[in-house]
C-alpha cells in the first residue's frame, strides 16, 4: 500500500476512534476526569503551576505527552508516585487514537515503515528507544492526535489489569501544532486528591507492590491522624486483630 | 589603553547558570532528580516571564565547547522549542545557529535547524522574509552551488528538516494560520536553491521536489507551488 492510501486509512480509523466502545464510554461527559500519580517531590511545583509536565525523553509508550489514567481506573497507575493529582480535560472535539484496537496498531506499524530514516534507525541501530520516541511523536503530529488511548504495558499485580484498564497520553501542542513537552495546560483544574498507601518497586517489566494484597489481606485498617497518633498506635497494638493505622496529617 | 574591567557579576551569573544547566542531565542523579531540577528552573522562568529567557541565554556566554556538555544545548532547545511565539521571539537566533555550527551530534543539529525556523516564523509571522532565513545562509555555506552534484551532508540535513516539517503537517493545517511553520519551511527550501530571480527551471523544481521523498499528490502539488 502506498503512503497516500495508508494515510487515508489512518484518517478513517481515527475518525471512528471517538465512537469505539472503550473511548466513547470515557468521553460520555464533556469533561474527562483523570488522575496522575507522581513522586511527592514534584507535587509542590505542579500545584504551584497548576500544570502537569509533558514528558520529554525516550521511554514513554506513545512519545512525549501528559500520561494520565481515567479516574474510573484509580489504581492502574498508582505505582508511578506517592501522590495522586486529579484534573479535567475537555473531551469535546478531541482527536483520539485508539491504540487498544489491534487495527490501529497495525496501521501505525505500517506507517512507520514509510519513515525511512527513523525506521532504519529503529531497526538497525542501538538508538531504537530514541527513534521510537521520534516516530510516535511524528505519527501524532502527522495525524494531529490529541490523545492516545492504550492498554497498560507495565504490570503490577492487584493494581493493573492489562485487559480492561486504559491509560491515556495527551498531547501538549507546541506553537505550530507539533508534539511538545514541558509544563502543559492540557489537564486543567488540578487538585491533589490522593496519598498512596502502598509502596512499590520496579520489578522486571513492571512494578511490585509490597503491601496490597500480600500483607493487606491479613490486616484490618483504621484511620488515625498525626495529632492522635500516639494513642492510635497504642490502640492498634492492643487490639486483638492485626490492626494498622492509616493516618492523615491532622 | 587598558581593557575594560570584566563584569564579575555577569560572569559569575553565567557560570552558575551553566553549572545548573549541566546538572539537569547529571548521570549521578536519578531520572526523577533530573526531572525535578528541570521542573524547578522551568517553573521559575515561566513564572517570571520572557525577560528571564534573556538572562538564561547568558549561560552560553561561558560555554567554550558545546560538545563537552551537549546537555546544556539539549535542554535549552527542548525547553524553548515547546513555548509560545512570545517566548520564541525572545530566543536568540545566535544560540541554535551556534549549535548548528559547533555540535557534532546530528540529532542536536536537526533540532537546532528546526528551532531556527520556529524562531524566524515567530519573528515574521507573515513569512515575508524567507529569502533572508539564516537556514538559507547555512545551506549555501555547505552547498555554494545548489545544483552542482549531490547535496553536501549539511545541506541535505537542512533540507530534510525543512521538508519533514511540511510532511508531518496535514494539508488542511498547512493551509491554516497554524501551518505557518510548514509553509515557511517550504519557502526556505525554495530560497536555499535559488534566489528570487532567476526562477528555477521546471527540471530544477522537480529535482528539489524529489528531495521530499515519498509524499502524496496533494502535498507534492503544495511543494511545487512553493518552489515556483
Amino acid at each position: 500500500m502506498g503512503v497516500a492510501e495508508l494515510e487515508q486509512h489512518i484518517e478513517d480509523f481515527i475518525s471512528k476512534c471517538g465512537k469505539s466502545p472503550s473511548i466513547s464510554t470515557l468521553i460520555a461527559a464533556d469533561e474527562l476526569v483523570v488522575v496522575k500519580y507522581l513522586p511527592a517531590e514534584h507535587l509542590g511545583v505542579v500545584l504551584a503551576r497548576g500544570q502537569l509536565y509533558a514528558s520529554e525523553r525516550a521511554g514513554f509508550t506513545w512519545g512525549d505527552g501528559v500520561y494520565v489514567a481515567p479516574a474510573s481506573f484509580p489504581l492502574t497507575t498508582m505505582m508511578y508516585g506517592e501522590v495522586g493529582v486529579v484534573g479535567t480535560c475537555s473531551a469535546v472535539g478531541l482527536k483520539f487514537f485508539d491504540a487498544s484496537d489491534p487495527a490501529g496498531i497495525d496501521l501505525y506499524q505500517q506507517w512507520i515503515t514509510h519513515q525511512t530514516a527513523l525506521y532504519l534507525e529503529l531497526t538497525t541501530t542501538v538508538h531504537a528507544s530514541v527513534a521510537n520516541r521520534e516516530l510516535r511523536n511524528a505519527f501524532r503530529t502527522r495525524f494531529q492526535i490529541d490523545c492516545v488511548c492504550f492498554r497498560p504495558d507495565e504490570h503490577c499485580v492487584n493494581y493493573v489489569d492489562a485487559t480492561t484498564d486504559l491509560w491515556l497520553a495527551f498531547t501538549h501542542w507546541d506553537a505550530y501544532r507539533g508534539v511538545g513537552h514541558g509544563f502543559s495546560g492540557v489537564v486543567r483544574a488540578l487538585k491533589w486528591c490522593v496519598v498512596v498507601p502502598d509502596a512499590f518497586k520496579p520489578d522486571g517489566r513492571g512494578h511490585k507492590a509490597f503491601l496490597h494484597k500480600t500483607l493487606s489481606a491479613t490486616h484490618s485498617f483504621t484511620r488515625g491522624g498525626y495529632s492522635t497518633l500516639a494513642t492510635d498506635i497504642l490502640q492498634a497494638y492492643a487490639a486483638p486483630a492485626k490492626q494498622v493505622i492509616v493516618c492523615d496529617f491532622s | 589603553m587598558a581593557s575594560p574591567a570584566p563584569d564579575h557579576s555577569a560572569l559569575l551569573e553565567s557560570f552558575l547558570l551553566r553549572t545548573y544547566m549541566e546538572a539537569l542531565h547529571d548521570p549521578a542523579g536519578s531520572a526523577q532528580d533530573q526531572l525535578q531540577r528541570r521542573m524547578a528552573i522551568e517553573h521559575l522562568i515561566l513564572e517570571q516571564g520572557t525577560g528571564m529567557l534573556r538572562v538564561l541565554q547568558r549561560a552560553f556566554n561561558v560555554i567554550d565547547d558545546l560538545n563537552t556538555n551537549p546537555q546544556v544545548a539539549q535542554w535549552f532547545m527542548t525547553f524553548v522549542s515547546s513555548l509560545s511565539e512570545d517566548w520564541l521571539r525572545e530566543t536568540s537566533l545566535g544560540i541554535p545557529q551556534r549549535i548548528w555550527r559547533e555540535s557534532v551530534d546530528v540529532r542536536l543539529r536537526r533540532k537546532a535547524a528546526d528551532l531556527i525556523a520556529k524562531i524566524e516564523v515567530a519573528i515574521d509571522p507573515y513569512l515575508s522574509t524567507a529569502y533572508g532565513s539564516s537556514l538559507v545562509a547555512l545551506f549555501r555555506e555547505a552547498q555554494p552551488k545548489p545544483f552542482d552534484g549531490p547535496l553536501a551532508p549539511d545541506a541535505k540535513l537542512i533540507i530534510d528538516v525543512l521538508f519533514e516539517r511540511a510532511k508531518l503537517m496535514p494539508l488542511s493545517l498547512l493551509n491554516s494560520p497554524q501551518g505557518a511553520l510548514g509553509r515557511y519551511s517550504l519557502r526556505v527550501v525554495r530560497y536555499c536553491f535559488a534566489d528570487e530571480y532567476p526562477k528555477m527551471s521546471a527540471e530544477q523544481i522537480d529535482t528539489v521536489a524529489s528531495l521530499a521523498g515519498d509524499v502524496n499528490d496533494a502535498l507534492r502539488g503544495r511543494i511545487l507551488i512553493a518552489l515556483v
